[in-house]
């Protein structure tokens, strides 16, 4: 029997992958081939996919990208024994693009059955945990302290401290909580790892709940991504047959269970407590803080609410100790991230690497620069990174390195590790009207500046878009700005300014009325 | 919206310090605009600012609700941390604040500016002009119009609803701060109100009807804490802006709410709380806010009439003229059948002043103790069973210790309809996670099931079965040993402990005994007895569905024994408290209007008590105990009892059996009616003094928690004479001289009488927020928990052997339905007043709500008309079907004059008290397509009596 | 793709979830789910399974773009209208899309045959630009091969 990889992958089934399956499965019956096909998370080199790995006498040789109707032509080309093809790549962990990066938490994806438990522990799935069910929650929390970790949502708010003040409170009933939402534009590594090695996560919300005191997590997954659905809600299934959630989980008398929850599209619910009270079944707008969830989280008891990334790192901080995570990084950020090339670049995809590499070297080394062959432009413009408020790079400051303070310095963040590149033909005023539009598309509606100013400043831009009074309504969106900044309850409001702004700064004649300017002069 | 006028009067209104107060006491201390100060941890820095005078510009902030951090307007700066909201900051030891600087200015200027960018600007010509915190704040920020505006914008569009019979919602001047959402949740606890959409496009909105047809009880809160002109009252719309203040208290329910009731041109502009009274923290309901235009209807009676037989027209004199007249009836019958012929009834929506001299009338001019008040329809069984138990007539409690309670049991009692702002106020407290309901009930109240409510144990008993339950409940606490010993070991009185106990062991009150004479399980009786024993906190609250029985003293009695049993009285938090229904009703009982006890609730039988009278009024006092009301109607009936002072009751209407009502004023001589309107009683008077309503008058009422509280004219008195002044003109007609200059008088007069009241005065009662009795030497200040260190009564609590009887009234095979009769929200009583206010509008006829499932048998749908056939009479009615009411139970309500409900109830009545038994009467239903007999004569007696009315003019 | 709204199903659905904590987003997530909208005969029995008030249910309803309140058109597309696809040429795209179907993003034809909805990002980036169509992903859209995703998918006209 011949073991054979298509990814269920999100983008490798848009890419074709269940038409591939479906190909191989009718010509393998056809010339009876004894064959068995394992859905695998991607490996996160799009351009390939759909990636199809044979598995040749223990070793997987891969093709790709692979379309319908190429599989034909690997059947013919004897693909099933590692045949010679034009496709055929071979390892494909020997890519320089993946032979290249760190992949602490990625390590699985891509390579396991992530409808398997016992794949992923015969992978050394749980060792972490196993090891966990043996440390008291104040080791935990030290681990995490070495470990320098710090939350890849979006606030990179050093984790050991929302673990401690979470334990330290006082309180018959506990949560974890998964932010599943990752609502970032240009953001999927939380989508691939729940697709590639869904009890990754579970394995990082048990170790949280053990560090707090915790015997209920809850996921919020955004509605937008169906498959994850389907790989969660197995692997939780499973979890609990395996005796891996439930009552006295694995005779360590703990307990732990895990339920997932989908979202209904509401971007600010990726905000954590518009995510908590989403998650009470209410509408999702931001809650004052304080009381912060750690005290007052969900159902109004204390809860630790992890990004999906800041909880599967956790996984080897506590499997390898957390000196051992701290060793990689660069600065104050500490450990690995798995950042996301996309837009207009030729080789997209998810790689994971230690903080400090320049967002030159990642679009260079591994994006392979902006794709000639696709009519988005020919030349680099513009790099957005973290998602649709993130800040706008231009070609000169593309050598800051990728760490939090550097890009706090620029008056951006790295946010979620979306790096969005553009191509000469993007509109500076266009995404600078976007940035706008989706704040009050997406705002709450709590607070004031955001809920109408977002929407004044979309309006505004639409004028400089049409030409119509510019330069004094580039003075009035400043300030407008400066107002949101300043005084937005929550992030939405308070960074919508940062798109806004870096635009204006780099690309300052779209947006001054060149009229104007020539009769003043 | 707050108002914002200085009152030239009493008026002391608490200011908003626009974050809720904090339980910490720990101080700490920081600076805010260089001013050192020092504040309770965990307040807000706004209300630490408030508090010590430092204003901070704010509108979605208000200090009974939970800050959203919405408006932005309050943000101050921190050393070393980032401009951030003062309701939302929380105070610590040695902050650095500052509120006011060119930065603040400049972002709060943007704010209104974006405001006003959504705002129609019709300052000029809006109905909150003046009375808007939005204007007053762009005002103050010299806003003078949006910058950040493009005309091309394309504006949403709004939402106008003038349904509402009182107030107004228009979407366009909203700015969504969202406090009246959070007001119709946090303290009305009705949820009717939402927002709808999100950013731009939220929407305040009551669900998917307009608010007339929403779940709105138009309590009025939101209105009230609406900034803007978003939410107002149609009477600001219409009027404008009040410019006279004057603080009262509300006369319908015993709650007794606190009113600032604003005028001009001696109109009513509108009514809001007094923030300053204890009963109602600063909040009400729409019979308090909205339902007064009855004050000023023009069927308003203003001058004295008078006639020679009822059969006659009435004729329009002057007091004097009525006055003579009546001394003239009065006196005949006193020569012709002697004193005991006559008696009155005192109404207990006066003033204890007016209620005070009624019954020194009755008690000098007529010369006998045959005086009485509605109590004895309503709480008389209350006054008898917790004097008999804990040796006080009256609740043990204040209102304020509801926020206490952890385990609520509430038996017979409607809150949200019969005492909204205390249902509100229950809800508040019920919502609060860990705190337990219990329900008594044959009815699925609010208190059962309503958003965020769902009581934890609902016995939903058969009508009439309440003493076994609560037997049986004493069975489970006894025999589960759920009782607290050493309590009944230092506060009982032993002598009749053991008694008690062995009857309480015995068989027959077993949970599974008592589950099938009341319908509910067995399991639920043992669970409530054990949620009610959990805790020293357990508070009972309980109403008529406990004393409109035929053994209403009994229900009573057999619940205060189970908070004797558990140790439950004494304590902020726990106790027994009678939800009294009238305004003054307590006040009527502790003032004398009872043929049984004076002033303080002295014996009259006591010889020493009849020489302090005969001393105090220089008139003889009879030690005879006087008749009770239903003894004074069947005494007229053996024509014993001949002429009658009825001082704001409408007895037929809701006095039971109406026939025999009607028989007996019939064969009286002589009726005298003090009241407001001519009423049904009136077809049988032959004097009718016009009385003042309480917006013209001054005085006391005590409200349900022995809360002394003032009552002050707001309006010009529309009458010539005060009741008070009435009442003394009659004595003195009589021959018994009578005279005061002020109710002040009076006043002096009771504190020389009763102790209890010694220490009262108007002032004090301003300056605290009500007063409760006791209020002398010992507690200067009031007494809002009774029976703290030793239960009152002498020797001890007693508990009281109670054993169940079934009444005679209860359903059989020929009359298979039990009739439950009750109140709702919009309607008072006999509905005289709240009838002729816009309160109508919601509820025109009384309803038979009927389970669906007993309607489907007898093949009913809502609206049909039905014949409800008592053993004693019938009428039709309309009905309408409900889930709510217990299958086998029918309910209705006694508002309406031409159902006329209470012509079919009979004469059953507790035994001790002679309340009447309203919870239970066996009736049948058929369908009909016509009015009954007696409705149809009656209806044609209120015709003619509207002729003879014409004719007076 | 959705199925026809009937209550007694739709009670199911809700009773199902009757002691779910919280459990309203999650129900009308399964209502959406099964019957493509939420139909407000059903505000009652969900006010009543959690404890609030009808009006209470509206407010969330109305907060969530997934959650509509009347019943979808036959196809329905939904585009993604972030930066990453934007990035690469969406707009000539939606452009074509829009012209093709005649209507406008986040418009239902009049005959109930389309209906194109507005998402921002769908985790494709890399691959975009990037359209559902009746829950089918599609990457790498192009003006070009647009209009056939739609024939080849949309049943109708
Ligand atoms: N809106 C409004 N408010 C009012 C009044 C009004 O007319 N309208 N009237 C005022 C007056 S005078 C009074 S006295 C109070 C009365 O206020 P409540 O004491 O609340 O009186 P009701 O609403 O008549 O009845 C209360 C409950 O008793 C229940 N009940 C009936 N039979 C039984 C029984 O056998 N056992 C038990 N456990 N319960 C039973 C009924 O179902 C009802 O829910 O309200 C006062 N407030
Ligand atoms: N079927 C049935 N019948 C019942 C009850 C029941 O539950 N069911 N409840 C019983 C109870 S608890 C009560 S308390 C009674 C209440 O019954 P009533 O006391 O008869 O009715 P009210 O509506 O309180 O007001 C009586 C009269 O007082 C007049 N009035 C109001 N204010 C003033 C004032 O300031 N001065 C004067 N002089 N008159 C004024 C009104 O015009 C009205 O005519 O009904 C009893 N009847
Ligand atoms: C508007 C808004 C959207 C956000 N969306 C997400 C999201 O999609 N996923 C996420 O993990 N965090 C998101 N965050 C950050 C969360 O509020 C929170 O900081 C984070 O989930 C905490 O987990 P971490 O400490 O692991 O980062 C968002 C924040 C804001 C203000
Ligand atoms: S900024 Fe304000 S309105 Fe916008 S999402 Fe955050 S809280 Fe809501
Ligand atoms: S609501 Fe206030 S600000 Fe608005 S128009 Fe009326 S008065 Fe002016
Ligand atoms: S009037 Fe009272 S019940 Fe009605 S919406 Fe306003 S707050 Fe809610
Ligand atoms: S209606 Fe009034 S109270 Fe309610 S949100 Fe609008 S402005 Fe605020
Ligand atoms: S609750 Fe009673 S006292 Fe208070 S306003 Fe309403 S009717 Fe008046
Ligand atoms: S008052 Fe603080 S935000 Fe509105
Ligand atoms: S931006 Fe379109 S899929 Fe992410
Ligand atoms: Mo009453």
């Amino acid at each position: 029997m011949i073991k054979i990889y298509v990814p269920l992958d999100t983008t490798s089934v848009s890419l074709g992958a269940d038409e591939v399956v479906q190909e191989i499965t009718r010509l393998a019956k056809q010339n009876n081939q004894d064959i068995k096909i394992i859905r695998n998370g991607s490996w996160g080199l799009f351009w390939l996919e759909t990636l199809v790995e044979v598995e040749v006498n223990g070793q997987r040789i891969a093709y790709g990208p692979v379309n319908e109707e190429d599989v034909a032509e690997l059947f013919a080309a004897n693909f099933l024994n590692g045949g010679e093809h034009k496709l055929r790549i071979g390892d494909i962990t020997k890519v320089p693009y993946l032979a290249k990066q760190t992949r602490l938490c990625f390590a699985r994806v891509g390579l396991v059955d992530p409808m398997d438990i016992d794949d992923y522990i015969k992978h050394g799935g749980f060792t972490a945990l196993k090891k966990a069910f043996s440390m008291s929650p104040a080791m935990i929390i030290k681990e995490m302290e070495y470990s320098g970790l710090r939350g890849r949502g979006g606030a990179a708010f050093p984790s050991y401290l929302k673990l401690q003040a979470t334990k330290d409170a006082i309180a018959e009933e506990k949560f974890v909580v998964c932010n599943f939402d990752e609502g970032d534009s240009g953001t999927f590594s939380d989508r691939m790892m729940g697709e590639g090695d869904p009890f990754m996560i579970l394995e990082g919300m048990f170790l949280t709940a053990l560090a707090v005191g915790a015997s209920e997590g809850y996921i919020y997954l955004r509605s937008e991504y169906p498959i994850v659905r389907k790989v969660l809600n197995n692997a939780i299934d499973l979890a609990r047959q395996a005796g891996w959630l439930g009552k006295n989980v694995q005779n360590s008398n703990r307990d732990f269970d895990i339920h997932l929850r989908v979202g209904a599209g509401s971007y600010v619910c990726g905000e954590e407590t518009a995510l908590l009270n989403s998650l009470e079944g209410k509408r999702g707008t931001v809650r004052v803080k304080p009381p912060f969830p750690v005290h007052k989280g969900l159902f109004g008891k204390p809860t630790a609410l992890f990004n999906v990334i800041s909880l599967v790192s956790m996984v080897p901080i506590i499997e390898k100790g957390g000196e051992e995570y701290a060793k990689y990084g660069y600065d104050r950020s500490r450990g690995t991230c798995p950042f996301q090339l996309s837009g207009n670049i030729k080789y997209g995809g998810l790689v994971e690497l230690p903080f400090g590499i320049t967002v030159r070297d990642i679009i260079d080394d591994f994006g392979g620069g902006v794709e000639f062959s696709f009519d988005g432009g020919r030349e680099l413009k513009l790099v957005q990174i973290g998602g649709p408020l993130g800040y706008h790079m231009s070609k000169n400051d593309l050598d800051n390195p990728l760490d939090y303070e550097h890009f706090k310095a620029l008056g951006g963040h790295i946010g979620h590790g979306g790096i969005i590149v553009m191509g000469h033909d993007a509109s500076a005023k266009e995404l600078a009207h976007f940035a706008f539009d989706f704040c009050a598309l997406e705002s709450c509606g709590t607070c004031t500046p955001c809920r109408i100013g977002s929407r004044r400043g979309a309006e505004m831009m639409e004028q400089v878009i049409s030409g119509k009074s510019v330069n004094e309504n580039i003075i009035l969106i400043k300030e407008l700005c400066d107002t949101l900044t300043q005084t937005s309850l929550c992030a939405l409001g308070g960074i919508t300014a940062v798109p806004v702004l870096s635009l204006i700064k780099h690309f300052p004649n779209e947006f001054e009325d060149r009229y104007n300017k020539y009769v003043r002069r | 919206m707050q108002s914002k006028y200085n009152p030239s009067n009493a008026i002391n209104v608490k200011c908003d310090y626009g974050t809720p107060a904090v339980d910490s006491k720990k101080e700490v201390s920081l600076t805010i605009d260089g001013q050192t100060i020092t504040a309770f941890e965990g307040e807000s820095i706004m209300r630490a600012s408030l508090k010590n005078g430092i204003n901070i510009p704010r509108l979605c902030a208000t200090d009974s609700l939970k800050p959203i951090g919405g408006c932005r307007l309050c943000i101050v700066e921190i050393e070393g941390a980032r401009t951030t909201t003062s309701c939302t900051a929380i105070v610590a030891e040695g902050l650095v604040v500052t509120t006011e600087s060119k930065e603040l200015f400049k972002l709060r200027k943007n704010l209104l500016d974006l405001y006003i960018s959504e705002h129609p600007l019709d300052c000029l010509v809006c109905s909150a002009n003046g009375d808007c915190d939005l204007q007053t704040l762009c005002a103050e920020h010299g806003v003078r119009g949006s910058r950040f505006l493009v005309e091309d914008r394309k504006p949403h569009k709004p939402v106008i609803d003038h349904s509402a019979p009182y107030f107004d919602y228009e979407s366009t001047k909203c700015i969504s701060c969202y406090k009246c959402v959070r007001v119709c949740i946090e303290t009305q606890g009705t949820f009717a109100l939402t927002v709808k959409g999100r950013g731009l496009n939220s929407e305040v909105c009551p669900g998917l009807f307009d608010f007339k047809n929403s779940i709105c009880v138009s309590c009025g809160k939101c209105i009230e804490v609406c900034p803007t002109a978003s939410l107002n009252e149609k009477n600001i719309v219409s009027m404008g802006l009040p410019s006279k203040q004057v603080a009262t208290t509300c006369a319908y329910c015993g709650v007794g709410c606190g009113l600032i009731v604003e005028t001009k041109m001696d109109e009513i502009v509108r009514i809001t709380p007094n923030s300053n009274t204890a009963s109602n923290k600063n909040h009400l309901c729409v019979k308090g806010r909205f339902a007064y235009d009855y004050v000023t209807h023009k069927e308003r009676i203003l001058e004295p009439l008078i006639r020679e037989n009822i059969n006659a027209p009435w004729k329009k004199v002057s007091f004097d003229e009525a006055f003579a007249f009546i001394a003239k009836g009065f006196n005949q019958i006193k020569e012709k059948y002697g004193n005991e012929a006559l008696g009155s009834l005192a109404s207990s929506r006066c003033t204890i002043e007016e209620i005070y001299s009624l019954q020194k009338l009755n008690r000098t001019a007529f010369g006998n103790n045959n005086i009485d008040n509605c109590a004895r329809r309503c709480h008389s069984p209350t006054g008898y069973g917790l004097e008999q138990t804990l040796g006080t007539s009256s609740g043990t409690q204040d209102f304020n210790s509801i926020e206490q309670v952890d385990v609520f049991l509430i038996v017979g009692a409607n809150p949200t309809n019969a005492h909204p702002v205390v249902g509100s106020r229950l809800k508040k407290r019920m919502r609060v996670s860990g705190v337990k309901t219990i329900v008594i009930d044959p009815m699925e109240t609010e208190l059962v099931n309503s958003p965020l409510i769902k009581a934890d144990v609902h016995l939903q008993i058969k009508p009439g079965t309440n003493v076994a339950v609560l037997n049986a409940i004493a069975h489970v606490l006894v025999t589960q040993n759920l009782i607290d010993k050493k309590y009944i070991k230092n506060y009982l009185d032993k002598t009749f402990v053991q008694e008690y106990m062995d009857f309480i062991k015995q068989e027959q009150h077993s949970p599974e005994n008592v589950a099938k004479i009341a319908e509910v399980s067995s399991y639920d009786i043992v669970k409530a007895a054990n949620i009610y024993a959990s805790s020293h906190k357990s508070s009972i609250y309980y109403g008529l569905g406990v004393t409109e029985h035929a053994h209403g003293s009994d229900g009573v009695m057999t619940l205060a024994n189970l908070a004797m049993l558990t140790g439950n009285l004494g304590r902020d938090g726990s106790g027994i408290n009678p939800l009294r229904g009238q305004n003054n009703v307590q006040g009527a009982c502790d003032v004398g209007a009872y043929p049984h006890s004076t002033i303080g609730y002295e014996d009259v039988t006591s010889q020493k008590v009849a020489d302090k009278y005969t001393k105090a009024w220089g008139v003889k006092q009879t030690t005879k105990v006087g008749l009770k009301m239903p003894e004074m109607i069947d005494n007229a009936l053996q024509d014993k009892f001949k002429g009658f002072f009825i001082q704001g009751e409408e007895i037929m209407q809701s006095e039971p059996d109406l026939p025999r009502i009607a028989k007996a004023l019939s064969k009286m001589d002589f009726v005298v009616q003090l009241d407001l309107f001519l009423n049904e009683t009136s077809a049988f008077a032959h004097v009718f003094l016009p009385g003042c309503s309480f917006l013209e008058k001054n005085g006391i009422f005590i409200n349900a928690e022995r809360r002394l509280s003032r009552v002050r004219n707001a309006l010009k008195p529309k009458v010539e004479l005060q009741e008070w002044q009435t009442i003394a003109k009659v004595a003195t007609a009589m021959g018994f001289d009578m005279h005061y200059n002020q109710p002040e008088e009076i006043l002096d007069e009771m504190k020389g009488l009763w102790d209890d009241i010694s220490e009262v005065s108007y002032d004090k009662i301003d300056l605290l927020g009500g007063v409760q009795w006791p209020c002398n030497k010992e507690n200067p200040n009031g007494s809002p928990v009774l029976h703290q260190d030793k239960i009152i009564r002498k020797g001890g609590g007693a508990l009281k052997i109670c054993d169940y009887q079934e009444t005679k009234s209860t359903a059989d095979v020929d009359f298979p339905f039990t009739l439950i009769t009750g109140r709702i929200l919009v309607h008072y009583n006999v509905g005289t007043q709240t009838r002729r206010t816009k309160n109508s509008e919601w509820h025109e006829k009384d309803e038979l709500l009927i389970h669906p499932s007993d309607a489907q048998s007898l093949a009913l749908k809502t609206g049909d008309l039905v014949s409800l056939i008592s053993k004693t009479n019938a009428i039709s009615i309309m009905i309408r079907l409900s889930k709510k009411v217990k299958v086998g139970t029918v309910f209705t309500t006694f508002h309406h004059p031409d159902t006329a409900i209470n012509a079919i109830q009979g004469w059953e009545k507790d035994k001790v008290t002679k309340c009447p038994e309203f919870k239970v009467t066996a009736v049948k239903i058929e369908a009909t397509n016509t009015l009954s007999e007696w409705q149809i004569t009656r209806n044609e007696q209120i015709e003619k009596q509207k002729d003879f009315f014409e004719a007076s003019i | 793709m959705f199925k026809e709204y009937d209550f007694d199903t739709a009670l199911k659905i809700i009773e199902k979830n009757i002691n779910l904590r919280g459990g309203l987003v999650e129900t009308l997530r399964n209502l959406a789910d099964v019957f493509g909208y939420i139909n407000e005969e059903l505000y009652p029995a969900l006010a009543n399974a959690f404890s609030l008030s009808e009006a209470g249910v509206l407010g969330v309803v109305s907060f969530y773009s997934d959650f509509k309140t009347t019943p979808r058109a036959k196809n329905v597309i939904k585009v993604c209208m972030a930066e990453g696809c934007y990035a690469r040429k969406s707009k000539n795209m939606i452009k074509v899309l829009c012209d093709t179907l005649e209507i406008d993003i986040g418009e239902e034809r009049d005959d109930g045959e389309f209906e194109i909805e507005e998402v921002f990002c769908l985790g494709n980036c890399a691959v975009g630009p990037n359209i559902v169509v009746n829950e089918k992903l599609y990457a790498r859209v192009t003006s070009d091969n647009v209009k056939n995703i739609i024939n080849k998918n949309c049943k109708g006209k």
